[in-house]
């Protein structure tokens, strides 16, 4: 056998056995670790009274219970939905300094996921929701802070509004892009 | 005519040796059963720990593939034995210091080298260093090194088995002679095999496609062990 072929021999039979050996690897253990599901906020509100703050801990300590309890029940993750499926994507100009408020109207029960980004300037969010049985000075804050972005889902816990406040934190124009889907009554503007 | 079939031959040889190694690689869950038999026994066990040894050498595809490597073009009987001696006396080194002294390495480290340790075989065998570096390093000494990792691979998963204390030595030296007789049953299967391949001499294509076949199965297990230790 001369150099070539060895060495061409060689580097094919080598990366045969390394992608049969890789292969094999990933049909034993089953492809990567499937991720720790995130809490749905109405388990993180089961039992809890409406108008109570929520910190971000109570979250997240219901979600290493989950992850250490193995995998959930059916039930506590499937809900049957009977509203129509929708889907919205919305253009929000937010002038220098200006803010606005936009609500998802959702009945207890529905569920949504979205994203939003903010393009031209940085902005102060609050992303939050009103119980419809308490009015509009009890809320569950779910995040806030400073950002470009966000996304999530939500499982609405009552019926009520949920959504996002924006400041725009700077002298300049800016347009926040929010797209939501899912099972929900509408969307509005709400009067600040 | 004659080197069609010949190619024939090796490709059913390279063939089966895959599927062999996909085959018990993935239903290598064998340890299981053992650590049952284990369990709850004390003392010296004889006749369970030889039959485990022997087990684990047939059953451990990695030691035959490297055994086949490593006998593959010796001729004479008096060549063989010093060979696998060497293999033997490597394995049983770290086999027994590896148990006794607690040696905690990782379990698919050491069989990904002893994957490199077929490869290395398969190579030597198609004279490969010799015809890119000019000479080869030496056989015997590579045996027995390579020897001493097969032996901590068989330290880790006989650890893993759970070993009582009691009666520990003696097990493991029953241990290893079970090793030692599972070894030659294999060596005779492996050298009837062997001489059934048209011409053994190192100009065969037979011989050559089998350590191309050799060199793949062993990155296989190279490349499988280091994925399942990247995910441990």
């Amino acid at each position: 056998m001369n150099k070539t072929t060895l060495v061409l021999v060689t580097l094919a039979a080598v990366a045969l056995g390394l992608l049969i050996g890789v292969g094999l690897a990933d049909r034993q253990h089953g492809g990567p670790a499937p991720a720790v599901p995130a809490p749905t906020s109405l388990e993180a509100l089961n039992g809890a009274p409406v108008f109570r703050y929520l910190k971000p801990e109570d979250f997240q300590g219901s979600a290493s219970r989950r992850a250490g309890d193995g995998p959930a029940t059916v039930g506590e993750n499937f809900t049957r939905q009977d509203k129509a499926w929708k889907s919205e994507t919305l253009q929000i100009e937010l002038g220098p300094e200006g803010d606005v408020e936009y609500k998802v109207f959702m009945a207890e029960g529905d569920s949504i996921v979205f994203t939003w980004q903010v393009a031209g300037a940085k902005v102060y969010f609050d992303f939050h929701a009103h119980d419809d049985a308490f009015g509009k000075e009890f809320f569950t804050r779910y995040e806030k802070g400073e950002a470009e972005r966000g996304a999530g889902s939500i499982l609405a816990p009552y019926t009520g509004q949920h959504g996002w406040y924006w400041r725009n934190l700077e002298t300049r124009q800016a347009t926040v892009t929010l797209e939501v889907a899912g099972f929900y009554d509408r969307i509005e503007e709400a009067e600040l | 005519m004659m080197d069609y079939s010949r190619y024939k031959v090796a490709t059913y040889a390279i063939a089966a040796i895959l599927l062999f190694v996909a085959d018990v690689a993935v239903a290598h869950n064998v340890s299981e059963q053992d650590a049952e038999l284990i369990a709850g026994k004390t003392g010296w066990q004889f006749v369970l720990y030889v039959w485990l040894g022997a087990k684990h050498m047939v059953t451990g595809y990695d030691h035959l593939l490297f055994l086949v490597g490593v006998v593959f073009y010796l001729r004479e009987f008096r060549n063989v034995a010093i060979f696998v001696s060497l293999f033997a006396l490597g394995h049983s080194i770290t086999l027994i210091l590896g148990v006794l002294l607690d040696l905690g390495v990782n379990a698919y480290l050491v069989d990904a080298i002893i994957g490199l340790s077929v490869i290395y075989k398969g190579f030597d065998n198609l004279d490969g260093f010799k015809t890119l570096f000019g000479e080869s390093p030496s056989e015997r000494v590579a045996v027995f090194l390579f020897g001493l990792f097969h032996g901590l691979g068989l330290a880790t998963k006989l650890r893993d088995l759970g070993l009582s204390d009691d009666g520990l030595f003696a097990n493991l030296v029953s241990f290893n002679l079970g090793v030692e007789l599972g070894q030659l049953a294999a060596l005779v299967v492996i050298l009837l095999l062997l001489r059934t391949l048209p011409r053994r001499s190192r100009r065969s294509k037979t011989g050559a496609a089998v350590n191309v076949g050799l060199i793949a199965a062993g990155a296989a297990l190279l490349a499988y062990q280091l994925a399942l230790y990247a995910a441990s």
